[in-house]
């Protein structure tokens, strides 16, 4: 009996750490203020249901100098127990600051170059 | 036989599903980077190292702005997994870049198309070949 529940235990938690997706890191370049914000997201059934949209502008209105997407001990705790029927994940967002590390602008800046006919 | 069962239920789902998360900057759209769209980001060990992290997004977008992050996996990436047991364990990330309508990051932008008339007005070589963003306009 011992055994097959350490069995289904280890089962729980190497599928629940194989299902993890873990650790996405990106970087902007823009220097760090200091300030770090995480984001929670609700995904079941290993992560079959569910789709977490996260807007950085919202979080940090100056700009971001680095996202991290990853399963915090907790998420990998409530993953294993319950053997990835819950799934959460997290969502670090650190926050630009200094000069120049504002929101980038949308678009690039095209001039128009007028034809022979003088348009 | 139910045990089988469950086991097999609990592979499958582990394997076919992701978690899909959408990171979204200046309103997201725009198109996809030529660099960075559908590209593999490997984590090893139960995904417990990351291995091509992290990423620049400045780079991914040829020194433009990103407007999306989008990380799934795919059926590939899951018999990746299955074959090696957890130890190799890819996902699939796209970095969408510019976001206005036309202006692709990481592309050249060879110039504007005036609607009404249909002329054709190329864009300056300093902009088209720099992809330089004016804060501005």
């Amino acid at each position: 009996m011992r055994s097959r529940l350490a069995r289904v235990v280890a089962l729980a938690a190497v599928l629940g750490l194989a299902s993890s997706c873990l650790n996405h890191r990106f970087t902007t370049g823009a220097p760090p203020s200091g300030v770090t914000i995480y984001t929670h997201h609700p995904y079941f059934i290993a992560g079959l249901i569910g789709e977490a949209v996260v807007d950085v502008d919202r979080l940090c209105p100056d700009g971001v100098a680095s996202i991290r997407n990853f399963a915090s001990g907790i998420d990998l705790i409530l993953t294993i127990v319950t053997v990835s029927i819950y799934s959460p994940r997290t969502t670090e967002v650190v926050c630009a600051g200094g000069p120049g590390s504002g929101p980038t602008p949308r678009g690039y800046a095209v001039q128009a170059v007028p034809t022979e006919d003088g348009r | 036989m139910k045990r089988v069962m469950l086991i097999l239920a609990l592979v499958l789902a582990t394997t076919v599903a992701c978690h899909r998360t959408h990171i979204i900057h200046g309103g997201g759209g725009g198109m996809p980077s030529p660099t960075y769209f559908d590209r593999w980001y490997s984590n090893v060990v139960l995904g417990i190292a990351d291995i091509s992290g992290p990423v620049d997004l400045s780079f991914a977008c040829n020194g433009g702005p990103w407007t999306e992050i989008f990380i799934r996996r795919s059926f590939i990436n899951s018999i990746v997994w299955a074959i090696t047991v957890g130890l190799w364990t890819p996902t699939l990330v796209t970095i969408y870049c510019g976001g206005g309508p036309g202006t692709p990051g990481g592309y050249v932008l060879d110039g504007v198309v005036d609607g009404s008339t249909g002329t054709f007005y190329p864009a300056p070589k300093t902009a088209a070949t720099t992809g330089k963003v004016n804060a501005g306009d």
